[in-house]
């Protein structure tokens, strides 16, 4: 009995595999053999709209005077634009900082959080209750918007059906380590093929909390951002979509970010992700698959989308359940086009987005060398589903006890400020 | 044996990683990816940029009565100023011309014309660039290889190909069957003989009318989509398949498209139009309106009946034409 169990398990955890092979193996092949679907970034409009940008601060001196700096430098019409810095009982010199930039520019309004309840999602509940514009974008305080990117990120709201635009995201600071140089390939992948091929298919991009914006009155008529929540950004993106709004993918919107320097960071930011998009599995997944107002497909693509950090932990156990059968001598045997579903399954390895997905990202992006990195991926593999897996039990305790999680920042190596 | 079949397979195992090990050791490819964090849209860049770097000579050259000044440019270009500069017929100037008033003759070719007040180019001319701060004529079946720009009114005769873009600070009146793929004016006119408003598609489409539209001001459908006459959107309408927009319809915002876009004949838009298809402007078309700046962009092909006005720009990504 206890056998046939554990077998069993096996082949649901081959099954699941497979699944997200063939997934990964058709945004591949579209990414590089489909017509690409464009984006409105080479659409003109003299009649730009009013935009409010909100960059929530907690300790973020070292980076946010070049964020700061480059929202000035922007081409945005300055009367259009609306900077909001939210200073999240920052212990260190961000009030300052944000309060000088407020005296010498009038469209840049901080909010300081004293005291009460901090993170995220709370900074831009606040920083909402406070937007005069109906465009909202979002950006981290690592990142550098380039002179353009307002303008092409705002651009998706001329399309009546879109909620929220997600731009894509490449590390500045790829050159540090070999984990950096890891980490930008994992990006490359992720964003270069799997969101534009979401995008091309009309499936589930998902909005990243930065380097994006959302409609305000949409988002504020679905009661703000869940400040229970670690993923504001997938729990937002899932509940647009159960609503009938699209998120749209601006591949060509590029802004630089800082990735983490050291695996402890590492491991605390992935941890903290799992966390809060196992939240947003627990939370949505019933209402998304009840949705009137998306397709099987679409359906389909988003609970995939809502489990992948489920799937590490899930892996893991079926690694453990297949050593033990081993040793109870039970181990099943698969012969012939069984042995193939296997080699599919471990396709999937790799990353969130597998080996053949970055290669065919970093194929695109024009890299050469860096493909020799791709066999470490397994390595960082290994990691990631570690930190992933932990992540996934915290928010499996989260869930049971009610508990609240505590917002725990990525550590900034400050790569914002040095020499471009 | 048992011992070197151990260390081979590990050695076979390890081999992936042999490069990898290089590749860490002494990075070649370590870079970011580069953004060009700078870059601006901006329809008028190439002519914009092209002013820039004559500036100097310009001045120079008028200042000095014998119109002499040096040019100094990535290659070596022969450079010929006169205030009322001509290129004979026929003649090749593999080079830059420049002057008050240029004239490139019938037949002539020029890699880079600049006027500084107009530019006459004649008929079956081929030029890689044209310039002018004032106002442009292109003569019939002229051929332009890289872009023209022109601070004032660009007309252009049939049959020419206005290469990879064509802007104006003022209006760019097309003739008869000329191809372009990027073209910006205040307004981009057409002036050809078709006439006669675009076939409509009536298959299986839903059509749009006061009644289904009710009070709602956007519109967002799936299929095929035909707005009947004189139908009046306040707002946007996007439709996951094509469009067929009949005579005199009136959209006060964008039109989105996930197919091809086509206006039978009078209809006006304020906004956008965006197809994932091609882009058929029949006559007497107008989109957006004197001041305002929008773009019709189009993934296929944007083709334009006569008497046609779009202020902004008009993107064909699979090249476009008057008809």
């Amino acid at each position: 009995m206890v056998v046939a169990l554990l077998q069993t398990w096996t082949w649901i955890v081959v099954g699941i595999m497979m699944v997200y092979a063939f997934r990964h193996w058709r945004f591949t092949w579209n990414r590089i053999s489909a017509r690409q679907r464009p984006y409105y970034q080479d659409l003109l409009d003299s009649e730009l709209p009013h935009v409010t940008v909100i960059v929530p601060m907690h300790n973020e001196a070292q980076v946010a005077k070049k964020l700061l700096e480059a929202l000035i430098d922007s081409n945005y019409p300055r009367e259009l634009l609306e900077v909001i810095p939210v200073d999240d009982q920052s212990g260190d010199a961000t009030p300052a900082l944000v309060y000088e930039y407020s005296q010498q520019y009038s469209f840049i309004r901080p909010i300081y959080n004293l005291q009460g309840e901090r993170g995220k999602a709370h900074a831009l509940n606040r920083a909402l209750s406070l937007a005069s514009n109906e465009i909202v974008l979002v950006f981290d305080a690592d990142y550098t918007p380039g002179r353009d990117l307002i303008r092409e990120l705002a651009m998706a709201f001329i399309d009546p059906e879109v909620g929220a635009v997600m731009g894509r995201v490449v590390p500045r600071n790829s050159a540090v380590n070999l984990l950096t140089r890891l980490l930008s390939l994992e990006r490359s992948g992720g964003y270069q093929v799997d969101q534009q091929a979401r995008y091309n298919l009309d499936l589930f991009p998902q909005y990243g909390g930065t380097v994006g914006g959302f409609r305000r009155s949409v988002v504020v008529e679905m009661g703000g951002f869940d400040a229970l929540t670690l993923a504001e950004d997938t729990d937002l993106t899932v509940r647009l979509f159960i609503d009938g709004w699209r998120v749209l993918y601006a591949n060509r919107a590029e802004c630089y970010e800082e990735v983490p320097e050291n695996w402890n960071a590492r491991f605390t930011q992935l941890r903290r992700w799992a966390r809060g998009h196992n939240r947003a599995f627990f939370a949505h997944i019933v209402p998304l698959m009840r949705s009137r107002k998306l397709s099987f497909v679409q359906k389909v693509d988003g609970a995939l989308l809502l489990f992948i950090y489920t799937v590490p932990p899930v892996l893991l156990s079926g690694i453990a359940v297949n050593a033990l059968l081993f040793y109870m001598g039970a181990i099943p045997v698969v012969p012939g086009i069984i042995f193939a579903f296997f080699v599919v399954a471990y396709n999937a390895f790799g990353n969130f987005a597998p080996v053949f997905e970055v290669g065919a990202a970093e194929l695109l992006d024009g890299a050469r060398e860096r493909l020799l990195l791709l066999p470490y991926l397994f390595y960082l593999f290994l990691f990631n589903s570690w930190a992933v897996t932990t992540g996934a039990i915290d928010a499996f305790g989260d869930f049971v006890k009610t508990r609240k999680a505590n917002w725990d920042k990525t550590k900034r190596a400050g790569a914002a400020n040095a020499a471009p | 044996m048992l011992l070197l079949s151990l260390v081979l397979f590990l050695l076979v195992l390890a081999l992936p990683a042999v490069p990898s090990i290089f590749e860490v050791r002494s990075p070649k490819d370590d870079g970011r990816l580069h953004i060009m964090e700078q870059y601006v849209r901006d329809p008028r860049w190439f002519g914009r940029s092209f002013r820039h770097k004559l500036a100097p000579f310009v001045n120079e050259a008028r200042g000095n009565r014998y119109g002499r000044a040096e040019l100094r440019m990535r290659t070596d270009e022969e450079v010929r100023w006169s205030p009322d500069l001509l290129i004979p017929p026929l003649e090749r100037l593999r080079g830059i011309g420049v002057g008050e008033r240029v004239t490139v003759g019938n037949g002539a070719g020029i890699r880079d014309a600049y006027a500084l007040e107009h530019l006459d180019v004649q008929h079956d001319v081929v030029a890689r660039t044209l310039t002018s701060d004032a106002t442009m004529h292109i003569g019939s079946a002229v051929q332009i290889l890289r872009w023209i720009d022109a601070d004032g009114d660009i007309a252009v005769d049939s049959d020419s190909d206005l290469g990879l873009s064509a802007s104006g600070g003022a209006r760019v009146t097309l003739g008869e069957r000329v191809r372009f793929e990027r073209v910006w004016g205040a307004p981009v006119a057409s002036h050809t003989s078709h006439r006669e408003p675009f076939e409509l598609s009536t298959n299986k489409a839903t059509l749009v009318d006061a009644k289904l539209l009710g009070d709602k001001q956007s519109l967002v459908l799936y299929g095929p989509v035909r707005v009947a006459a004189g139908t009046t959107i306040p707002a946007h309408l996007k439709v996951h398949g094509p469009i067929a927009i009949e005579s005199g319809v009136n959209i006060g915002g964008n039109v989105i498209s996930r197919g091809d876009v086509t206006l039978a004949d009078g209809v006006t838009i304020a906004g956008h139009i965006f197809a994932e298809g091609d882009v058929r402007l029949g006559p007497r078309s107008r989109i957006s309106r004197a001041s305002v700046a929008k773009t019709v962009y189009a993934t296929g092909e944007v083709l334009i009946a006569s008497d046609v006005e779009v202020f902004g720009w008009v993107v064909s990504e699979n090249g476009g034409h008057t008809l």
